[in-house]
């Protein structure tokens, strides 16, 4: 798994905060988000999903790894309504990744989980 | 605010306060601040005896309250806001968030700035949350208990 080359820019001394990477898995699309999404990093996740839709060729999925974030806030939760609708309106889907407390009652308690598709882990790549 | 309780158990100092009072104020009002101070907050209600999970809660909507204060107390320009928290003899603990600001004021009521997911988020981690216009700003007040 590399970093993906893409810069990390927007808004200085977010440092460490949230660390994104890119993964292909057949013509799927994994992004693996590590950290913290606040109302900072959540604009750099938002980057990283705009990019990544650009590229993908539907009907392949792009699959969100959460598992390995550990704080997520509205601001996170907006970015991921807005990139669910988006990856639908291309004819694609966004699969979001976790299996842990930090992101499921989050979901659960906004009631989002009922709008976007969650998974416990990512599935082992086909073939 | 809060001080020290006899029998409250040892006292633990985080950066000069005690453990059962954390109170940070003069916080610039700026989306930069609030991931240190969420790391503040994590590390006293970790020292104040919550368990993992109450810690992750009281976090998540303290956040939420002060990214409120960053989006909406200050429209026209910079701003500070005041962080207090308290844990009780009976371990509940109440947190307040306190700007100085007019959220938009007269067009927009504290109430429907903290709407959406943040105040949903908020009510749904909180035991009470309690939105209070002052002369001189906004002040919200979270118990966990």
């Amino acid at each position: 798994m590399t970093e993906t080359d893409q810069p990390m820019p927007v808004v200085p001394d977010d440092g460490e905060l949230l660390r994104v990477f890119q993964e292909e898995r057949d013509a799927a699309v994994v992004l693996r988000a590590v950290g913290e999404v606040d109302m900072v990093t959540s604009l750099l996740l938002a980057e990283h999903l705009t990019r990544v839709e650009a590229e993908i060729v539907p009907p392949a999925p792009i699959l969100l790894d959460l598992t390995a974030v550990t704080f997520l806030d509205s601001a996170g939760l907006t970015v991921l309504v807005d990139h669910h609708q988006r990856c639908a309106d291309l004819g694609s889907a966004l699969q979001i990744v976790a299996d842990h407390r930090a992101v499921l009652r989050t979901l659960e308690l906004t009631g989002l989980d009922a709008l976007l598709t969650v998974f416990p882990r990512v599935p082992e790549a086909q073939g | 605010m809060g001080g020290q309780h006899p029998g409250s158990g040892p006292v633990v100092d985080i950066g000069g306060r005690s453990a059962d009072e954390l109170s940070l104020h003069g916080v610039k009002a700026s989306a930069e601040e609030l991931p240190p101070v969420r790391k503040l907050l994590r590390l006293w209600a970790t020292e104040a005896g919550l368990p993992r999970d109450e810690v992750e809660d009281l976090v998540l909507a303290t956040d939420e309250a002060m990214a409120n204060v960053v989006d909406h107390a200050y429209p026209d320009g910079a701003g500070s806001f005041d962080l207090d928290a308290v844990c009780g003899l009976t371990g509940q603990i109440v947190i307040t968030v306190t700007d100085f600001g007019r959220w938009h004021a007269p067009v927009m009521s504290p109430e429907q700035s903290l709407r959406g997911r943040g105040l949903q988020l908020m009510k749904g981690l909180a035991h009470d949350v309690e939105i209070e216009t002052l002369v001189t700003g906004t002040r919200v007040r979270m118990t966990f208990s």
